[in-house]
Protein backbone atom coordinates (compact mmCIF):
# COMPACT_ATOMS: atom_id res chain seq x y z
CA UNK A 1 0.00 0.00 0.00
CA UNK A 2 1.19 3.62 -0.81
CA UNK A 3 0.66 6.52 1.34
CA UNK A 4 -1.99 8.82 0.16
CA UNK A 5 -0.07 11.49 2.01
CA UNK A 6 3.74 11.27 1.34
CA UNK A 7 3.60 8.58 -1.57
CA UNK A 8 5.83 5.96 1.00
CA UNK A 9 5.65 2.57 1.10
CA UNK A 10 3.11 0.97 4.13
CA UNK A 11 4.23 -2.79 4.47
CA UNK A 12 1.23 -3.63 6.88
CA UNK A 13 -1.33 -2.04 8.05
CA UNK A 14 -2.91 1.64 7.00
CA UNK A 15 -1.12 3.81 9.29
CA UNK A 16 2.24 5.26 7.59
CA UNK A 17 5.33 5.11 9.48
CA UNK A 18 6.75 8.14 7.50
CA UNK A 19 4.59 10.90 8.28
CA UNK A 20 2.25 8.85 10.47
CA UNK A 21 -0.87 9.34 8.45
CA UNK A 22 -3.68 6.72 8.93
CA UNK A 23 -4.57 6.30 5.18
CA UNK A 24 -8.16 4.95 6.09
CA UNK A 25 -9.39 8.04 7.48
CA UNK A 26 -7.30 10.06 4.96
CA UNK A 27 -9.43 8.16 2.05
CA UNK A 28 -12.68 8.87 4.19
CA UNK A 29 -11.74 12.74 4.72
CA UNK A 30 -11.00 13.05 0.97
CA UNK A 31 -14.07 11.27 0.02
CA UNK A 32 -16.01 13.71 1.98
CA UNK A 33 -14.04 16.74 0.68
CA UNK A 34 -15.01 16.02 -2.75
CA UNK A 35 -18.65 15.70 -1.91
CA UNK A 36 -18.63 18.77 -0.12
CA UNK A 37 -16.99 20.21 -3.81
CA UNK A 38 -20.00 18.75 -5.39
CA UNK A 39 -22.30 20.70 -3.57
CA UNK A 40 -20.39 23.65 -4.01
CA UNK A 41 -19.86 22.96 -7.88
CA UNK A 42 -24.14 23.01 -7.70
CA UNK A 43 -24.38 25.97 -5.82
CA UNK A 44 -22.04 28.25 -7.58
CA UNK A 45 -23.81 27.12 -11.06
CA UNK A 46 -26.92 28.07 -9.24
CA UNK A 47 -25.68 31.80 -8.30
CA UNK A 48 -25.65 30.88 -4.87
CA UNK A 49 -22.58 32.34 -4.06
CA UNK A 50 -22.80 32.25 -0.02
CA UNK A 51 -23.66 28.31 -0.16
CA UNK A 52 -21.05 28.12 -2.50
CA UNK A 53 -18.47 29.31 -0.28
CA UNK A 54 -19.34 27.62 2.71
CA UNK A 55 -19.67 24.07 0.84
CA UNK A 56 -16.02 24.68 -0.54
CA UNK A 57 -14.76 26.05 2.90
CA UNK A 58 -15.89 22.66 4.08
CA UNK A 59 -14.53 20.84 1.03
CA UNK A 60 -11.34 22.45 2.24
CA UNK A 61 -11.66 21.40 5.75
CA UNK A 62 -11.49 17.65 5.01
CA UNK A 63 -9.12 18.44 2.37
CA UNK A 64 -7.13 21.21 2.12
CA UNK A 65 -5.07 20.17 -0.93
CA UNK A 66 -8.25 20.17 -3.05
CA UNK A 67 -6.84 22.63 -5.55
CA UNK A 68 -9.99 23.14 -7.70
CA UNK A 69 -12.21 23.65 -4.36
CA UNK A 70 -9.77 26.46 -3.88
CA UNK A 71 -10.04 28.10 -7.05
CA UNK A 72 -13.64 27.06 -6.78
CA UNK A 73 -13.64 29.31 -3.48
CA UNK A 74 -12.02 32.14 -4.89
CA UNK A 75 -14.30 32.65 -7.98
CA UNK A 76 -17.48 32.63 -5.52
CA UNK A 77 -15.65 35.15 -3.29
CA UNK A 78 -15.28 36.74 -6.75
CA UNK A 79 -18.68 37.10 -7.47
CA UNK A 80 -19.67 38.78 -4.67
CA UNK A 81 -17.59 41.23 -4.41
CA UNK A 82 -14.93 40.07 -2.05
CA UNK A 83 -12.00 40.04 -4.03
CA UNK A 84 -9.24 40.30 -1.45
CA UNK A 85 -10.55 36.53 -0.31
CA UNK A 86 -10.36 35.56 -3.95
CA UNK A 87 -7.03 36.60 -4.83
CA UNK A 88 -5.90 34.90 -1.34
CA UNK A 89 -7.57 31.68 -2.17
CA UNK A 90 -5.80 31.63 -5.82
CA UNK A 91 -2.52 32.43 -4.48
CA UNK A 92 -2.72 29.36 -1.65
CA UNK A 93 -3.99 27.63 -4.42
CA UNK A 94 -1.30 28.36 -7.24
CA UNK A 95 1.33 27.32 -4.21
CA UNK A 96 -0.32 24.18 -3.33
CA UNK A 97 0.09 23.31 -7.33
CA UNK A 98 2.37 25.25 -9.49
CA UNK A 99 1.92 23.53 -12.88
CA UNK A 100 -1.63 23.31 -14.82
CA UNK A 101 -3.62 25.36 -12.17
CA UNK A 102 -5.85 27.49 -13.52
CA UNK A 103 -5.29 29.90 -10.44
CA UNK A 104 -2.11 31.53 -11.87
CA UNK A 105 -3.97 32.48 -14.92
CA UNK A 106 -6.72 34.41 -12.08
CA UNK A 107 -3.98 36.11 -10.22
CA UNK A 108 -2.08 37.52 -14.00
CA UNK A 109 -5.87 38.61 -14.98
CA UNK A 110 -6.53 40.76 -11.89
CA UNK A 111 -3.22 42.33 -11.80
CA UNK A 112 -2.94 43.39 -15.67
CA UNK A 113 -6.63 44.81 -14.75
CA UNK A 114 -5.08 47.11 -12.16
CA UNK A 115 -7.28 49.96 -12.08
CA UNK A 116 -10.02 47.09 -11.38
CA UNK A 117 -8.96 45.35 -8.75
CA UNK A 118 -7.85 49.05 -7.12
CA UNK A 119 -11.21 50.00 -7.47
CA UNK A 120 -12.86 46.80 -6.37
CA UNK A 121 -10.40 47.49 -3.41
CA UNK A 122 -11.38 50.69 -2.41
CA UNK A 123 -15.26 49.54 -2.43
CA UNK A 124 -13.60 47.34 0.54
CA UNK A 125 -12.07 49.70 2.22
CA UNK A 126 -15.45 52.25 1.99
CA UNK A 127 -17.25 49.42 3.65
CA UNK A 128 -14.79 49.05 6.61
CA UNK A 129 -14.75 52.65 6.74
CA UNK A 130 -19.05 52.63 6.64
CA UNK A 131 -18.81 49.98 10.00
CA UNK A 132 -16.65 51.77 11.79
CA UNK A 133 -18.64 54.84 11.24
CA UNK A 134 -21.99 53.11 12.22
CA UNK A 135 -20.42 51.60 15.25
CA UNK A 136 -19.14 55.11 15.76
CA UNK A 137 -23.10 56.12 15.09
CA UNK A 138 -22.33 58.59 12.50
CA UNK A 139 -24.66 57.19 10.02
CA UNK A 140 -25.03 59.81 7.94
CA UNK A 141 -21.89 59.72 7.01
CA UNK A 142 -21.44 55.56 7.04
CA UNK A 143 -24.63 55.77 4.53
CA UNK A 144 -22.41 58.23 1.88
CA UNK A 145 -19.03 55.90 2.27
CA UNK A 146 -21.50 52.37 1.81
CA UNK A 147 -23.17 53.95 -1.10
CA UNK A 148 -19.58 54.57 -2.61
CA UNK A 149 -18.64 51.55 -1.61
CA UNK A 150 -22.17 49.93 -3.63
CA UNK A 151 -20.78 52.57 -6.66
CA UNK A 152 -17.20 51.27 -7.13
CA UNK A 153 -17.91 47.52 -5.95
CA UNK A 154 -21.38 46.75 -7.25
CA UNK A 155 -21.31 43.03 -6.51
CA UNK A 156 -20.06 43.52 -3.20
CA UNK A 157 -23.16 41.83 -1.38
CA UNK A 158 -21.57 42.47 2.26
CA UNK A 159 -22.27 46.14 1.69
CA UNK A 160 -25.89 45.96 -0.05
CA UNK A 161 -26.73 44.06 3.10
CA UNK A 162 -25.78 46.60 5.50
CA UNK A 163 -27.29 49.76 3.41
CA UNK A 164 -30.71 47.49 3.71
CA UNK A 165 -30.43 46.69 7.62
CA UNK A 166 -29.59 50.65 8.04
CA UNK A 167 -32.84 51.31 5.65
CA UNK A 168 -34.96 48.75 7.60
CA UNK A 169 -33.93 50.64 10.35
CA UNK A 170 -35.15 53.82 9.30
CA UNK A 171 -38.02 52.02 8.04
CA UNK A 172 -36.90 53.49 4.31
CA UNK A 173 -38.98 50.06 2.82
CA UNK A 174 -38.61 51.06 -0.72
CA UNK A 175 -34.76 52.07 -0.78
CA UNK A 176 -34.80 48.34 1.42
CA UNK A 177 -36.69 46.19 -1.36
CA UNK A 178 -33.87 47.73 -4.00
CA UNK A 179 -30.88 47.00 -2.20
CA UNK A 180 -32.09 43.80 -1.03
CA UNK A 181 -33.34 42.67 -5.06
CA UNK A 182 -29.33 44.06 -5.97
CA UNK A 183 -28.38 41.51 -3.75
CA UNK A 184 -30.24 38.30 -4.64
CA UNK A 185 -29.55 39.73 -8.24
CA UNK A 186 -25.96 38.89 -7.38
CA UNK A 187 -26.24 36.44 -4.87
CA UNK A 188 -29.49 34.38 -5.47
CA UNK A 189 -30.38 33.09 -1.97
CA UNK A 190 -28.32 35.41 0.41
CA UNK A 191 -29.14 34.83 4.31
CA UNK A 192 -29.08 38.23 5.05
CA UNK A 193 -30.69 39.54 2.21
CA UNK A 194 -33.35 37.07 2.79
CA UNK A 195 -33.44 37.52 6.28
CA UNK A 196 -34.47 41.14 5.47
CA UNK A 197 -36.29 40.52 3.15
CA UNK A 198 -38.97 38.40 5.36
CA UNK A 199 -38.61 41.29 7.99
CA UNK A 200 -39.72 43.50 5.21
CA UNK A 201 -42.61 41.40 4.01
CA UNK A 202 -43.49 40.01 7.88
CA UNK A 203 -43.74 44.09 8.48
CA UNK A 204 -45.74 44.81 5.44
CA UNK A 205 -48.54 42.39 6.24
CA UNK A 206 -49.04 43.55 9.66
CA UNK A 207 -49.38 47.13 8.02
CA UNK A 208 -51.88 45.87 5.24
CA UNK A 209 -53.83 43.83 8.39
CA UNK A 210 -53.74 47.45 10.61
CA UNK A 211 -54.69 49.53 7.67
CA UNK A 212 -57.34 47.14 6.26
CA UNK A 213 -57.66 46.22 2.36
CA UNK A 214 -57.85 49.68 0.81
CA UNK A 215 -54.61 51.59 2.81
CA UNK A 216 -52.71 48.17 1.78
CA UNK A 217 -52.63 49.01 -2.12
CA UNK A 218 -49.68 51.20 -1.34
CA UNK A 219 -45.97 50.39 -0.90
CA UNK A 220 -47.19 47.26 0.65
CA UNK A 221 -48.41 45.99 -3.26
CA UNK A 222 -45.19 47.23 -4.29
CA UNK A 223 -43.81 44.07 -2.82
CA UNK A 224 -46.35 41.98 -3.66
CA UNK A 225 -44.68 42.57 -7.17
CA UNK A 226 -41.95 40.09 -6.55
CA UNK A 227 -44.45 37.15 -5.34
CA UNK A 228 -43.52 37.57 -1.65
CA UNK A 229 -47.00 38.93 -0.34
CA UNK A 230 -48.68 35.58 -0.48
CA UNK A 231 -52.27 36.80 -0.37
CA UNK A 232 -54.08 35.31 -2.38
CA UNK A 233 -56.74 38.17 -4.06
CA UNK A 234 -53.02 40.15 -5.20
CA UNK A 235 -51.77 37.52 -7.29
CA UNK A 236 -54.21 39.23 -10.22
CA UNK A 237 -52.71 42.77 -9.73
CA UNK A 238 -49.62 41.53 -9.22
CA UNK A 239 -49.24 39.54 -12.40
CA UNK A 240 -51.43 42.82 -14.18
CA UNK A 241 -48.75 45.28 -12.16
CA UNK A 242 -45.65 42.99 -13.50
CA UNK A 243 -47.18 42.04 -17.47
CA UNK A 244 -48.12 46.02 -17.50
CA UNK A 245 -44.21 46.98 -16.39
CA UNK A 246 -43.09 44.57 -18.92
CA UNK A 247 -45.28 45.68 -21.72
CA UNK A 248 -44.05 49.27 -21.67
CA UNK A 249 -40.29 49.06 -20.80
CA UNK A 250 -40.94 46.56 -24.11
CA UNK A 251 -42.60 49.04 -26.18
CA UNK A 252 -40.18 51.75 -25.27
CA UNK A 253 -37.31 49.14 -26.54
CA UNK A 254 -39.32 49.07 -29.51
CA UNK A 255 -39.84 52.67 -29.73
CA UNK A 256 -36.16 53.37 -29.54
CA UNK A 257 -34.56 50.79 -30.95
CA UNK A 258 -37.03 51.59 -34.13
CA UNK A 259 -35.80 55.35 -33.83
CA UNK A 260 -31.89 54.55 -34.13
CA UNK A 261 -32.94 52.15 -36.86
CA UNK A 262 -34.36 54.86 -38.76
CA UNK A 263 -32.12 57.50 -37.99
CA UNK A 264 -28.76 56.12 -38.36
CA UNK A 265 -29.21 52.74 -39.71
CA UNK A 266 -31.94 53.52 -42.54
CA UNK A 267 -30.00 55.91 -44.20
CA UNK A 268 -27.30 53.74 -45.29
CA UNK A 269 -29.04 50.85 -46.46
CA UNK A 270 -31.36 53.35 -48.42
CA UNK A 271 -28.47 54.64 -50.17
CA UNK A 272 -26.66 51.40 -50.20
CA UNK A 273 -29.68 50.09 -51.94
CA UNK A 274 -30.50 52.85 -54.24
CA UNK A 275 -27.03 52.47 -55.95
CA UNK A 276 -27.58 48.98 -56.46
CA UNK A 277 -30.88 50.17 -58.19
CA UNK A 278 -29.21 52.19 -60.28
CA UNK A 279 -26.46 49.67 -61.66
CA UNK A 280 -28.87 47.60 -62.24
CA UNK A 281 -30.57 50.12 -64.00
CA UNK A 282 -27.63 51.27 -66.35
CA UNK A 283 -27.07 47.45 -67.26
CA UNK A 284 -30.27 46.91 -67.97
CA UNK A 285 -30.52 49.85 -70.70
CA UNK A 286 -27.08 48.29 -71.99
CA UNK A 287 -28.37 45.03 -72.81
CA UNK A 288 -31.93 46.43 -74.06
CA UNK A 289 -29.24 48.32 -76.53
CA UNK A 290 -27.01 45.59 -77.37
CA UNK A 291 -30.68 43.32 -77.80
CA UNK A 292 -31.43 46.50 -80.54
CA UNK A 293 -28.35 46.44 -82.33
CA UNK A 294 -28.28 42.68 -82.21
CA UNK A 295 -24.41 42.62 -80.77
CA UNK A 296 -26.13 41.14 -76.79
CA UNK A 297 -24.36 37.66 -76.82
CA UNK A 298 -27.72 36.37 -76.32
CA UNK A 299 -28.61 37.88 -79.96
CA UNK A 300 -25.47 36.65 -81.42
CA UNK A 301 -26.14 33.18 -80.59
CA UNK A 302 -30.22 33.37 -81.27
CA UNK A 303 -29.03 34.25 -84.43
CA UNK A 304 -26.15 31.81 -85.51
CA UNK A 305 -28.93 29.05 -84.25
CA UNK A 306 -31.58 30.67 -86.38
CA UNK A 307 -29.22 30.59 -89.48
CA UNK A 308 -28.39 26.81 -88.77
CA UNK A 309 -31.75 25.52 -88.44
CA UNK A 310 -33.10 27.25 -92.04
CA UNK A 311 -29.70 25.44 -92.81
CA UNK A 312 -30.90 22.05 -91.91
CA UNK A 313 -34.56 22.91 -92.90
CA UNK A 314 -33.56 23.26 -96.23
CA UNK A 315 -31.70 20.16 -96.12
CA UNK A 316 -34.41 18.50 -94.55
CA UNK A 317 -36.34 19.55 -97.15
CA UNK A 318 -34.06 18.86 -100.14
CA UNK A 319 -33.73 14.81 -98.65
CA UNK A 320 -37.55 14.75 -98.43
CA UNK A 321 -38.17 15.70 -102.14
CA UNK A 322 -35.52 13.29 -102.76
CA UNK A 323 -37.04 10.69 -100.99
CA UNK A 324 -40.51 11.56 -102.64
CA UNK A 325 -39.55 11.48 -105.75
CA UNK A 326 -37.89 8.12 -105.17
CA UNK A 327 -40.92 6.63 -103.65
CA UNK A 328 -43.20 8.06 -106.24
CA UNK A 329 -40.85 6.27 -108.95
CA UNK A 330 -41.41 3.15 -107.24
CA UNK A 331 -45.22 3.39 -106.70
CA UNK A 332 -45.16 4.24 -110.58
CA UNK A 333 -42.98 0.86 -110.49
CA UNK A 334 -46.25 -0.74 -108.01
CA UNK A 335 -49.37 0.44 -110.47
CA UNK A 336 -47.94 -1.11 -113.35
CA UNK A 337 -46.98 -4.61 -111.33
CA UNK A 338 -51.03 -4.22 -110.37
CA UNK A 339 -52.46 -3.59 -113.79
CA UNK A 340 -50.04 -6.73 -115.01
CA UNK A 341 -51.80 -8.75 -112.76
CA UNK A 342 -55.11 -7.04 -113.03
CA UNK A 343 -55.70 -5.55 -110.17
CA UNK A 344 -57.02 -2.27 -111.23
CA UNK A 345 -58.57 -0.94 -107.96
CA UNK A 346 -55.32 -0.67 -106.32
CA UNK A 347 -52.92 0.42 -109.09
CA UNK A 348 -55.48 3.38 -109.66
CA UNK A 349 -55.20 4.10 -106.00
CA UNK A 350 -52.13 4.70 -105.98
CA UNK A 351 -51.73 6.68 -109.10
CA UNK A 352 -54.62 8.77 -107.84
CA UNK A 353 -52.39 9.68 -105.23
CA UNK A 354 -48.89 10.57 -106.96
CA UNK A 355 -48.14 14.08 -106.68
CA UNK A 356 -47.73 14.90 -110.24
CA UNK A 357 -45.33 18.57 -109.43
CA UNK A 358 -42.32 16.23 -108.88
CA UNK A 359 -43.33 14.02 -111.82
CA UNK A 360 -40.37 13.60 -114.75
CA UNK A 361 -42.19 14.79 -117.81
CA UNK A 362 -41.17 11.00 -119.39
CA UNK A 363 -42.97 10.03 -115.80
CA UNK A 364 -45.94 12.19 -116.45
CA UNK A 365 -46.79 10.54 -119.59
CA UNK A 366 -45.98 6.67 -118.69
CA UNK A 367 -48.68 7.58 -115.55
CA UNK A 368 -51.39 9.15 -117.81
CA UNK A 369 -50.80 5.39 -120.13
CA UNK A 370 -51.15 3.44 -116.54
CA UNK A 371 -54.33 5.64 -115.54
CA UNK A 372 -55.94 4.85 -118.67
CA UNK A 373 -55.28 1.36 -118.20
CA UNK A 374 -56.87 0.81 -114.73
CA UNK A 375 -58.92 4.26 -114.02
CA UNK A 376 -62.05 2.75 -115.98
CA UNK A 377 -62.36 -0.33 -113.96
CA UNK A 378 -61.32 1.17 -110.65
CA UNK A 379 -64.02 3.91 -111.44
CA UNK A 380 -66.84 1.63 -112.30
CA UNK A 381 -65.70 -0.73 -108.63
CA UNK A 382 -66.40 2.91 -107.02
CA UNK A 383 -69.31 3.67 -108.86
CA UNK A 384 -70.80 0.59 -107.40
CA UNK A 385 -69.83 1.15 -104.17
CA UNK A 386 -71.15 4.54 -104.14
CA UNK A 387 -74.32 3.53 -105.36
CA UNK A 388 -74.71 0.83 -102.59
CA UNK A 389 -73.79 3.59 -99.44
CA UNK A 390 -76.39 5.65 -101.23
CA UNK A 391 -79.32 3.33 -101.37
CA UNK A 392 -78.04 2.23 -97.42
CA UNK A 393 -78.39 6.16 -97.08
CA UNK A 394 -74.80 6.72 -95.94
CA UNK A 395 -74.85 9.74 -98.67
CA UNK A 396 -71.20 11.26 -97.32
CA UNK A 397 -68.94 8.29 -97.99
CA UNK A 398 -71.23 7.34 -101.22
CA UNK A 399 -70.74 11.72 -102.38
CA UNK A 400 -66.78 10.61 -101.77
CA UNK A 401 -66.57 7.35 -103.83
CA UNK A 402 -68.47 8.98 -106.61
CA UNK A 403 -66.57 11.83 -106.75
CA UNK A 404 -63.32 9.92 -107.11
CA UNK A 405 -65.54 7.93 -109.35
CA UNK A 406 -66.38 10.22 -112.34
CA UNK A 407 -63.04 12.00 -111.95
CA UNK A 408 -61.19 8.04 -112.68
CA UNK A 409 -64.19 7.57 -115.38
CA UNK A 410 -65.53 10.93 -116.72
CA UNK A 411 -66.42 9.96 -120.04
CA UNK A 412 -67.57 6.11 -119.74
CA UNK A 413 -71.13 4.21 -120.36
CA UNK A 414 -71.89 4.37 -116.34
CA UNK A 415 -70.39 7.62 -115.79
CA UNK A 416 -73.94 9.44 -116.55
CA UNK A 417 -75.17 7.05 -113.10
CA UNK A 418 -72.63 8.71 -111.44
CA UNK A 419 -73.19 12.20 -112.42
CA UNK A 420 -77.39 11.35 -111.66
CA UNK A 421 -76.32 10.00 -108.03
CA UNK A 422 -74.52 12.96 -107.48
CA UNK A 423 -76.99 15.64 -108.23
CA UNK A 424 -79.15 13.01 -105.87
CA UNK A 425 -77.05 13.65 -103.17
CA UNK A 426 -76.14 17.08 -104.05
CA UNK A 427 -80.15 18.00 -103.97
CA UNK A 428 -80.56 15.92 -100.63
CA UNK A 429 -78.06 18.56 -99.51
CA UNK A 430 -79.74 21.48 -100.72
CA UNK A 431 -77.19 22.23 -102.79
CA UNK A 432 -79.32 23.05 -105.96
CA UNK A 433 -76.76 24.93 -107.81
CA UNK A 434 -74.45 21.47 -107.86
CA UNK A 435 -76.81 19.40 -108.53
CA UNK A 436 -78.17 21.79 -111.63
CA UNK A 437 -74.36 21.46 -112.26
CA UNK A 438 -74.36 17.54 -112.75
CA UNK A 439 -77.53 17.51 -114.57
CA UNK A 440 -76.70 19.98 -116.98
CA UNK A 441 -73.61 17.58 -117.69
CA UNK A 442 -75.61 14.78 -118.31
CA UNK A 443 -77.94 16.76 -120.86
CA UNK A 444 -74.86 18.81 -122.29
CA UNK A 445 -72.79 15.30 -122.67
CA UNK A 446 -74.70 12.24 -122.39
CA UNK A 447 -77.95 12.58 -124.45
CA UNK A 448 -78.33 9.05 -125.15
CA UNK A 449 -78.35 8.48 -121.57
CA UNK A 450 -81.54 6.81 -119.71
CA UNK A 451 -81.62 9.52 -117.27
CA UNK A 452 -81.59 12.13 -119.53
CA UNK A 453 -85.19 13.40 -119.79
CA UNK A 454 -85.21 12.84 -116.17
CA UNK A 455 -82.14 14.85 -115.97
CA UNK A 456 -83.50 17.44 -118.03
CA UNK A 457 -86.80 17.78 -116.06
CA UNK A 458 -84.83 18.40 -112.75
CA UNK A 459 -82.92 20.94 -114.31
CA UNK A 460 -86.50 22.75 -115.32
CA UNK A 461 -87.79 22.38 -112.03
CA UNK A 462 -84.46 23.76 -110.34
CA UNK A 463 -84.11 26.40 -112.59
CA UNK A 464 -87.63 27.63 -112.12
CA UNK A 465 -87.59 27.07 -108.63
CA UNK A 466 -84.81 29.22 -108.64
CA UNK A 467 -86.13 31.92 -110.55
CA UNK B 1 -38.17 46.30 13.02
CA UNK B 2 -34.80 45.28 13.20
CA UNK B 3 -32.07 46.48 15.72
CA UNK B 4 -29.61 48.21 13.75
CA UNK B 5 -27.06 48.15 16.80
CA UNK B 6 -27.82 44.13 17.49
CA UNK B 7 -27.72 43.98 13.02
CA UNK B 8 -24.15 45.68 12.35
CA UNK B 9 -22.88 43.30 15.00
CA UNK B 10 -22.95 40.60 12.46
CA UNK B 11 -20.80 42.28 9.96
CA UNK B 12 -17.28 42.34 10.32
CA UNK B 13 -14.37 44.16 8.75
CA UNK B 14 -13.69 42.47 4.93
CA UNK B 15 -9.55 41.49 4.26
CA UNK B 16 -8.13 44.73 2.30
CA UNK B 17 -5.54 44.21 -0.23
CA UNK B 18 -2.62 45.07 1.58
CA UNK B 19 -3.56 43.00 4.28
CA UNK B 20 -3.60 39.76 2.09
CA UNK B 21 0.43 38.62 2.40
CA UNK B 22 -0.18 38.93 6.21
CA UNK B 23 -3.33 36.91 6.22
CA UNK B 24 -1.79 34.25 3.93
CA UNK B 25 1.52 34.18 6.63
CA UNK B 26 -0.82 34.02 9.26
CA UNK B 27 -3.45 31.17 8.05
CA UNK B 28 -2.99 28.63 9.44
CA UNK B 29 -3.83 26.36 6.81
CA UNK B 30 -5.06 23.28 8.46
CA UNK B 31 -7.36 20.49 7.26
CA UNK B 32 -8.90 17.55 9.25
CA UNK B 33 -6.17 15.33 9.44
CA UNK B 34 -3.41 17.59 10.83
CA UNK B 35 -5.96 18.46 13.30
CA UNK B 36 -5.89 14.62 13.75
CA UNK B 37 -2.52 14.25 13.84
CA UNK B 38 -2.69 17.16 16.28
CA UNK B 39 -5.12 15.73 18.38
CA UNK B 40 -2.85 12.25 18.24
CA UNK B 41 0.29 14.04 18.88
CA UNK B 42 -1.06 15.49 22.04
CA UNK B 43 -2.52 12.03 23.47
CA UNK B 44 1.00 10.71 22.88
CA UNK B 45 2.61 13.29 24.96
CA UNK B 46 0.11 13.01 27.78
CA UNK B 47 0.32 9.20 27.18
CA UNK B 48 4.17 9.44 27.42
CA UNK B 49 3.82 12.17 30.76
CA UNK B 50 1.50 9.84 32.02
CA UNK B 51 3.83 6.98 31.63
CA UNK B 52 7.20 8.54 32.57
CA UNK B 53 5.07 9.99 35.68
CA UNK B 54 4.63 6.34 36.26
CA UNK B 55 7.95 5.25 35.60
CA UNK B 56 8.63 7.93 38.17
CA UNK B 57 6.78 6.64 41.04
Amino acid sequence: MICSRCSKEIPTGHICFNCGADNVLLQKARTASLRQYNKGVIFAKEGDYSAAVEALKECLLFDKRNFVARNLLGISYFQIGLVTYALKEWIISASIKKEKNPAQRYIDSLQKNARLLEKLSDGIKMYNNALEQFKQENNDLAVIQLKKAVDVNPSLVEANNLLTAYYLSVNQKLKAKKTIYKTLKIDKRNPKALEYLAELTSSEKALSVKSGPEDSAGEAEGYAENGYNEKPNGILKKLTSVVRTDFALFGAGIILTSAVFITLVMPGIISSEQSTINDMQKRISELEEENLNGTSAFAVKYNNLEEEFKKLQEENEKYQGEYNVKQQELDIQTAEAYIASGEFDSAADILYNLKPDILTEEDKINVENLKSRCYPQAGETLYDSGRELFNSGNLTDAKADLNKAIEMAPKENFSDNILYYLAQISEQEGDNDKAKEYYGRIVNEFSSSDVFSRSEQKLTELSSQTQ
Amino acid sequence: MINFKDEIKKYGQILELSDIEDSIHSTDMKDIMDMLDYIVSQSNGSFKRRRSGSDDL
